[in-house]
């Protein structure tokens, strides 16, 4: 989606045009689920977590104003790491690593179409958090560069190339 | 080494099933003000046409508002009246049904619409009376107060009548005309037959409300006197009048008791036109003292009307008679 989609489809759900919110829906929760599901034990809660995030943005769009995609991904991540921190508040314990929850985890679930597999949960497992968060926001909820750049508060440089360490690190540990 | 690693990437990707989705995006818009879920709505096979209308649908649906429409519309027109959006679709149809007819039946016919015509011409000569009617009554009825404004006007009224007392009538003449039209447009909202009346007179002025008054008196004495005060001065001032209990006229009786207390050349005229139409009056009252100098003529009716209508003249000379009466009753009874 373009910036200009993204404006347009904006503008028009706040105008309550019900496939604006669609396409809203279908742009963000992919990412978004993706992001989440790497930080929580279950799918269950992920899609908790992602569904309280889309209802909270959906709420507040009325008062949104949209400037840039990288402005309104990072509102969207701004809600959805203060549902996660309810989450652990809830758990009352620190976010569960990877090899912690889903590497328990054999297959998908029913409301999974993939699931993580061992052998990459275990890897990403051994990056840092900021690696980490950076190859799963550019691989699996599919942000670029600059828009990770935005996300984290770093440049798009620092992440080019901690993307590139990392993505080297985790090669030599799938090949 | 990136073949591997995208791919394992791309294999590992989690993602909700379709199902799930559709569920969570139905529950998401459940939560969103004025959202429907609309992607998860089971469409039945029987209404599947009315779902997702095709084209030879939309034509016939089309096709059917038509025809429905039209005839909607001549009946519509069948109602209209010149001047109307379908007087002309009227007029077209009156003139195909003539087409359509026999001779006989087209006379019928054409006498026929000559009666409409004439419904609808008596129809809007009907509603531009009433619509002339609505506007006049809006505008006699001028600007609407409160109670609470209508006390400030009087203040400030009172303030500026004895400001002008200062200075002589000719420099005032202006500015109390200007007074007069102003507050003469006003009522007080919401109280029936309730209105400001203002008298001004060379050297004094008087203002009335239905409970009220205010006016000056000799040597710039105001009196001020209100509905309370004037029950209190008993019933009988009431009889005296010979107005009994008529609430228009409560204020008459003290009017009658200033009036003996008074020299009468300088004193208001007692006058019938001034409660039925204080606005009148208000014009008439600069004049009245001149015309009516002389004490006996000070029960003559001054409401302008008489001038050009002799028998109404003297159905008022009967009623001052008898008012006349009921004055010198009153005074021997004092």
């Amino acid at each position: 989606m373009t910036d200009h989609e993204w404006k347009t489809q904006c503008d028009d759900a706040k105008a309550g045009v019900q496939q604006a919110y669609r396409a809203l829906f279908d742009e963000l929760e992919p990412r978004l689920y993706a992001y989440v599901r790497v930080r929580v034990s279950d799918s269950e809660q992920a899609a908790d977590v992602v569904q309280e995030t889309l209802i909270a943005f959906f709420k507040a769009l009325p008062t949104f104003t949209y400037t840039t995609t990288a402005q309104l991904y990072q509102y969207v991540f701004t809600i959805v790491r203060r549902q996660l921190a309810q989450v652990y508040e809830r758990q009352k314990r620190q976010p569960e690593t990877l090899d912690e929850a889903t590497i328990s985890e054999s297959g998908s679930t029913p409301a999974e179409v993939g699931a993580i597999g061992l052998d990459v949960a275990a890897a990403l497992a051994e990056l840092d958090e900021t690696a980490r968060e950076i190859i799963v926001l550019h691989h699996w909820s599919r942000f670029s560069f600059k828009e990770i750049g935005v996300l984290l508060a770093m440049e798009e440089g620092t992440v080019r190339t901690r993307h590139h360490r990392a993505k080297e690190f985790l090669g030599t540990l799938l090949t | 080494m990136k073949d591997t690693f995208d791919e394992k990437m791309t294999a590992s990707k989690p993602a909700q099933s379709a199902p799930a989705r559709e569920a969570m995006f139905a529950r998401v818009m459940e939560q969103v003000p004025g959202g429907v879920p609309v992607s998860t709505k089971i469409v039945s096979p029987y209404t599947a046409w009315f779902q997702k209308p095709s084209k030879t649908f939309a034509t016939g649906v089309l096709g059917v508002f038509l025809i429905v429409g039209m005839g909607g519309t001549v009946a519509a027109a069948e109602a209209s009246k010149p001047g109307d959006l379908l007087f002309s679709v009227d007029q077209k149809t009156e003139a195909m049904r003539l087409l359509l007819a026999n001779e006989e039946r087209r006379a019928e016919l054409r006498s026929a619409f000559l009666d409409e015509r004439q419904q609808e011409l008596a129809a809007i000569v009907a509603e531009e009376i009433e619509k002339t009617k609505k506007e006049i009554e809006d505008i006699t009825n001028g600007v609407p107060v409160t109670e609470q404004g209508e006390e400030r006007i009087t203040r400030a009224l009172d303030a500026f009548l004895l400001q002008a007392e200062q200075l002589p009538q000719s420099d005032t003449e202006g500015r109390r005309r200007a007074v007069i039209t102003l507050i003469d447009e006003i009522r007080v909202h919401g109280r029936a037959g309730d209105d400001m009346r203002l008298r001004i007179d060379e050297d004094r002025f008087e203002i009335r409300t239905d409970d009220m008054r205010v006016r000056s008196r000799d040597y710039g004495e105001i009196e001020v006197r209100t509905e309370h005060d004037d029950e209190d001065s008993g019933d009988d001032d009431n009889d005296r009048s010979g107005h009994g209990s008529d609430d228009d006229r409560q204020f008459d009786d003290s009017d009658a008791r200033g009036l003996e207390s008074d020299d009468s050349d300088d004193d208001y005229e007692e006058d019938d036109s001034y409660d039925d139409g204080g606005r009148d009056n208000v014009n008439d009252v600069s004049n009245s003292r001149d015309e009516h100098d002389d004490s006996d003529d000070r029960f003559e009716d001054h409401s302008g009307k008489d001038e050009d209508k002799d028998e109404d003249k003297d159905e008022d000379k009967d009623k001052d008679e008898d008012k006349k009466d009921d004055n010198s009753g009153k005074s021997d009874d004092n």
